[in-house]
């Protein structure tokens, strides 16, 4: 660093070196200023892959694709990705980058394969300046060492990773002083369509067992006779099972290489994406098994109800369904939380999770409630405890999810923490309109169910229906563009950038 | 169809285009990087000419690297010359000869009828308007032998009376001052002086940004004391020692001072004033009043810093003096160049390694048409007005010197006023992109809507010239062609073909040939000529006992030992690193000249906070009008919008913060909606905008004022005044 002229010469030849369009670069020059003229001091980063000793990207991988080599080099293996890109969002750095004409994620190897063929890699023979060399080290030098040289100016604390990569600061110069210069030039992260599907979905579909089997089984201690709901349960849990997995083969989408999805589950000790792919995988299972314990029984008859209707079977069916689904929430959140990704870096990113499986389970259990109660003429009176204990569960959980973002907004926007504030600062200013958009959904939420609860309390008219249905469409409209914002406004810790791409990504901000 | 579902599905992840292999001479690398041979050339940007291998497969140019064997670069390149193959490439390519129809819209033409048209367009006007009529713009991108096959054609095939090139805008002022102090162009030193030298005092260069190569050889010096003079704190100034941060135009002010400090000091090498040059008495008198104090006001530096530089060149064994376009391009700009050469010529540090006063030129070739360019001298660096150099060039060329002129004719901004007041009528335009590049584009546009007939000729279209032009000839570039470029150190080196023009574009040298043919003059210019091979060796015998001696020189020559430093004769086959090593200049005396000179007020005052003082100059990922850069895709991601930087205080001033844009007004002309860039590298109340940008055109800003000696334009310091965009929500 103290040698950088900031050329990006390193950065071309790392992309000929390796055939890398320009999108996809794998080394990058960012830049740090301080001081006020003449006393200005500006600095450049070269930086590609750090090769740390507590890879990120490495424990984030489903597909064991990253490997060190017997020299300490963290290589990528291209066969076995299946572009998951989760290594992208763990790494601190930036460094793993999607090369999304390849449908996988690529990375900086220190062109190993040069040095041991006795050649500089491409960056170190390009640099005019001499300031990118290759030096060996041991561990234990590492060890003793990253907290210091590992650090420079507005990087990341290498704390999270152990970087190998020494950084030579010039002598006297103080790394507080300095700023990113693209700091305040922030710009949305990708939105991960099929990610937002697959997590909203299967935590509706989780919410809607949960409480549809705790009316299960509230209802069988309750009430002496047979199954006075008819075919509800079994209809119900058909359509959240078909939910379930209709979102999860979703979000094989988001997958560059989805007709290898089935490797995601290679890494569950390490891995929280592969434990997210076995846990939901599971609650698929348990939920299609409950579902057709619940046909043969309730819905076809064919299992004798009076023998298996209330056996533990059916308990154990249902049970398993819903805690093979927490668990699965439980960890989907964890995928998110990585010290890389400061905004989801928190159990709230959990509590978000499961939040929305609490508001749009008992919604939806609502809505199918209500509709065969109104459909079969059921008495309005025989469900509507459970009826208005759903919405009064879905209306108290949302507003506190609604205070508590508005709290966790303002606490971010005065966050010591570059990254949070600027997460604020796209949930002010850049997403100003959808953010205000969201809030207003929630708020007619909350306006739609008291009035529900206050004004009409039993479903008497087709009109109740459609008053439900319509708060479903309502709330599920708010879940997606709470979703939305949640992967677009995350910043991620990365290397300084540069001003002018920076400066263009932002550009796109509304005016 | 079938590839597409399974790239969608995942199953082929494209392995075989990224598949790594083993190149016999760059080693391990990309499969589809691999050619089938290396040819060896020189670099086509700027003037540092550093060695490049292409390497050629199926006609394409598909990957280039350094030249590890060139004494130059040693391998390295900066981030253009990594990229420079996709430059050939690119899209904007000009391909076919285009002719404006009568609806004002170019057509495709053939080669026989865009020449039949060219020649009897040109004529005619010339007969109608007289000789005055016509002239010619050129470039500092040609090989040299086209520069020479070029200069022979207008002034002796053609008779044009007025021609110039774009390197009046880059290192006229260079040129001139050269010649004011030695008697001649020609650097004296070279970049073996930034490796000695014990002091390198850069002025007005920002060479870690502009000639990043020159810093990779600075950096071998390990004892040196690096000062660097410059408004902004440039990367370079960042890397000093010491860092002047000079007012703008503060630099006569400052090199009277410190030529003051060393005559006090006593640091005047006596020998060497007294035997070699004249006109000391003259510059002790005149540097009396430059005390530190005075200077220190006239300049912004603080007096320590005035003292210390002094004593830094009183101390300096070997002291190596440069500078480029801060200097340069100045209404002072030659003055300033002779007082550095004064600076250097009274401590001594001429004539040896390390010792030099040294001009860092802008253009790949810019050198080239200095030498042979027939433009501001005549070939091999001869004088107009001297009837000795005519006539030693006409015997060379076999004909009457009154055949020859005997004055240069308009500069480039004088050829502009001409074609403003209606004298000239047809002008010819090769490898320059006006449009973008000249000074106060407002009067440029104006005056070239009289022109008659613009012919443009280039490798790329459209550019914003070549969209003017009634005539468009499609020109090979570097890589399609064969000849020499000149380095900033004289050094002379190969530059080869490795593939073919695309379309129907031909190299520049064959187009001047078939123009000559047009013109009917070959057999008198140019006789017996073939290939540009001719243009060489005539070139040799042309330039025989000048200080810019080929006779010297091969092409084999050339390419073994990575170019050749003029002068190159039988006495120096290797050519030589240093001029005036015996004290000897080109003057008539012998003797140097030392230069007096006080300071003029910038051309245009700015009265902050209203008035802010505009600077302009380059980056390190694109080149001039990106005709050529704003194709190649990674440099165009690494800069792809043109900015302006700004002073965190000044930004403050206007309530501008990071993510605004600006318009920038100045007398001329306007450029809106500017991306900043809040930077302390920046003085208060001053800006920097690159010119690359024609989507926001510095040149709409920049003003009409030109050295009066060198006819460089003042680009460095315009007025202006700004205006933050609002947003609207």
């Amino acid at each position: 660093m103290d040698q950088c002229i900031g050329c990006h010469s390193c950065e071309v030849a790392c992309a000929e070196q390796n055939g890398l369009s320009p999108e996809h670069v794998w080394r990058r020059v960012g830049e740090v200023e301080a001081g006020s003229f003449p006393h200005t001091q500006k600095l450049f980063v070269s930086s590609g892959c750090n090769h740390c000793l507590d890879a990120a990207c490495m424990s984030a991988c489903p597909t064991d694709s990253y490997h060190v080599t017997d020299k300490g080099v963290v290589i990528h293996d291209d066969e076995s990705c299946i572009g998951c890109q989760y290594c992208t969002w763990a790494c601190p750095y930036g460094v793993p980058v999607y090369q999304a004409d390849r449908g996988i994620v690529t990375k900086c190897d220190m062109c190993h394969n040069r040095l041991e063929a006795g050649q500089d890699p491409a960056c170190v023979q390009a640099c005019p300046a001499e300031a990118i060399k290759i030096e060996k080290v041991t561990v234990g030098e590492v060890l003793a060492t990253y907290m210091e040289v590992g650090q420079g100016p507005a990087m990341p604390d290498p704390a999270i990773t152990i970087p190998s990569t020494k950084i030579t600061l010039p002598v006297g110069m103080n790394i507080a002083d300095f700023k990113k210069v693209d700091q305040a030039l922030v710009h949305p992260e990708q939105p991960h369509s099929p990610l937002i599907a697959m997590t909203i979905f299967t935590q509706m579909a989780v919410g809607g067992f949960i409480f549809a089997f705790l009316f299960d089984v509230l209802q069988h201690l309750t009430l002496s006779a047979a199954n006075p709901w008819g075919k509800t349960t079994v209809y119900f849990s058909a359509s959240m099972l078909a939910v379930t997995l209709v979102s999860l083969l979703a979000s094989t989408l988001h997958l560059g290489r989805p007709i290898y999805a089935y490797r995601a589950i290679k890494c569950w000790r390490t891995s929280w994406l592969s434990r997210e792919v076995l846990a939901l995988g599971l609650f698929a299972q348990m939920a299609s098994l409950y579902v057709v314990f619940l046909l043969l029984t309730d819905g076809l008859g064919w299992l004798n109800s009076a023998v298996w209707g209330a056996s533990p079977l059916r308990w154990l069916l249902g049970a398993s369904t819903c805690v093979s689904g927490l668990i699965g929430i439980y960890a989907s959140s964890r995928i998110y939380r990585v010290p890389a990704r400061p905004a989801w870096n928190s159990v709230k990113t959990t509590w978000n999770f499961y939040s929305t499986a609490l508001i749009l389970g008992p919604l939806t259990v609502a809505c199918a409630l209500a509709l065969s109660g109104f459909l079969t003429q059921r008495p309005a009176e025989s469900y509507r405890v459970y009826l208005c204990f759903s919405l009064a569960s879905c209306g108290i959980v949302l507003a506190l999810k609604s205070v508590l973002n508005a709290y966790t907004l303002k606490q971010r926007a005065h966050s010591a923490v570059d990254e949070l504030k600027a997460t604020a600062q796209l949930y002010t200013q850049w997403f100003y309109r959808l953010r205000g958009l969201r809030n207003v959904l929630a708020g007619s939420t909350l306006i739609l169910l008291f009035y529900w609860l206050t004004v009409r309390g039993a479903v008497t008219s087709a009109y109740d229906v459609l008053f439900l249905f319509g708060t479903l469409a309502v709330q599920v409209a708010y879940s997606l563009i709470t979703r939305y914002l949640f992967y677009v406004t995350v910043v991620p810790k990365n290397i300084p950038g540069n001003f002018l791409i920076a400066a263009q990504q932002a550009a796109g901000a509304p005016r | 169809m079938l590839a597409k579902l399974k790239r969608w599905l995942g199953v082929d992840n494209r392995r075989e285009h990224y598949r790594y292999d083993y190149d016999s001479v760059y080693g391990y690398t990309q499969a589809r990087k691999i050619p089938q041979r290396w040819i060896k050339s020189t670099c086509g940007y700027c003037s540092v000419g550093c060695g490049m291998v292409l390497g050629v497969k199926d006609n394409e140019v598909i990957a280039v690297h350094g030249d590890a064997e060139h004494p130059v670069n040693e391998g390295k390149l900066c981030p253009k010359g990594l990229s420079e193959h996709y430059m050939l490439k690119s899209e904007n390519r000009a391909l076919y000869p285009l002719l404006k129809n009568s609806a004002g819209v170019l057509e495709r033409v053939d080669w026989n009828e865009a020449l039949k048209t060219m020649a009897e367009r040109w004529q005619r006007i010339r007969a109608q308007h007289g000789p005055e009529s016509v002239a010619i713009l050129s470039t500092g991108q040609l090989v040299t032998e086209e520069f020479y096959t070029l200069g022979k054609l207008a002034r002796l095939g053609m008779g044009v009376k007025h021609f110039d090139g774009n390197t009046t805008l880059c290192m006229s002022s260079a040129a001139s001052g050269y010649k004011q102090s030695f008697g001649s162009d020609g650097p004296p030193g070279s970049y073996q002086g930034l490796e000695t030298a014990d002091l390198v005092f850069l002025i007005g260069a920002n060479i870690a940004d502009n000639h990043p190569i020159l810093w990779y050889r600075l950096l071998k010096n390990q004892h040196k004391k690096l000062i660097v003079c410059d408004p902004r704190k440039t990367k370079t100034a960042m890397f000093a020692d010491l860092y002047l941060p000079i007012r703008p135009r503060g630099d006569v002010d400052l090199l009277n001072g410190l030529i003051h400090l060393i005559i006090k000091k006593n640091g005047v090498d006596q020998n060497f004033v007294n035997a070699h040059t004249v006109g000391f008495d003259q510059l002790k008198a005149h540097a009396a009043a430059y005390t530190p104090e005075l200077v220190s006001k006239a300049t912004g530096l603080s007096i320590e810093a005035i003292e210390a530089t002094a004593d830094a060149i009183l101390q300096a064994k070997r002291a190596f003096f440069a500078w480029t376009m801060g200097v340069n391009q100045s209404t002072q700009g030659t003055d300033t160049v002779s007082l550095i050469n004064t600076l250097a010529l009274i401590t001594g540090h001429i004539g040896r390694t390390g010792s030099a006063p040294m001009s860092i030129t802008g253009q790949c070739n810019a050198m080239g048409t200095r030498e042979f360019g027939f433009t501001a001298s005549m070939p091999g660096y001869r004088k107009y007005d001297s009837a000795g150099d005519r006539q030693e060039l006409a015997a060379l060329w076999g004909m009457d010197a009154s055949a020859l002129p005997t004055q240069r004719g308009w500069a480039y901004p004088d050829i502009i006023d001409g074609i403003q007041r209606g004298d000239i009528k047809a002008l010819w335009v090769i490898g320059t992109n006006p449009w973008v590049s000249f000074p106060n584009q407002g009067k440029l546009r104006e005056a070239c809507t009289g022109l008659e007939f613009l012919v443009a000729q280039d490798g790329f279209h459209p550019t914003p010239t070549t969209e003017m032009a009634d005539l468009v000839l499609p020109a090979a570039i570097w890589g399609e062609k064969d000849g020499s470029f000149t380095n900033s150190e004289r050094r002379a080196s190969r530059v080869r073909k490795a593939v073919d023009a695309p379309g129907e574009a031909k190299t520049d040298f064959e187009i001047f040939m078939r123009i000559a043919a047009a013109f009917n003059v070959t057999e008198k210019i140019f006789p017996n000529w073939q290939t540009s091979a001719d243009a060489f060796e005539e070139m040799k015998a042309v330039s025989a006992g000048r200080l810019c001696d080929y006779s010297g020189m091969s092409y084999e020559a050339m390419e073994r030992k990575g170019g050749i430093q003029w002068p190159c004769n039988a006495e120096h086959p290797d050519g030589k690193d240093s001029l005036y090593h015996d004290g000897q200049f080109e003057t008539e005396d012998g003797k140097a000249k030392l230069w007096a000179v006080h300071s003029e007020p910038m051309p245009e005052a700015a009265e902050a906070p209203s008035r802010l003082i505009l600077n302009t100059g380059r980056t390190v990922e694109h080149w001039h009008t990106r005709t050529k850069t704003g194709n190649v895709p990674i440099l165009e991601k690494l800069a792809p919008i043109a900015w302006v930087e700004i002073n965190p205080e000044t930004a403050a001033f206007y309530e501008i913060t990071p993510l605004d844009h600006i318009h920038i007004y100045s007398d001329r002309g306007q450029v809106r909606d500017v991306q900043v860039r809040i930077t302390a590298t920046v003085q208060p109340w001053q800006l920097f905008m690159p010119f690359h940008y024609v989507e926001a055109n510095v040149n709409n800003l920049t003003l009409s004022a030109f050295c009066p000696k060198s006819r460089q334009p003042n680009y460095k310091q315009s007025a202006v005044w700004i205006e933050k965009v609002l947003r609207h929500a």
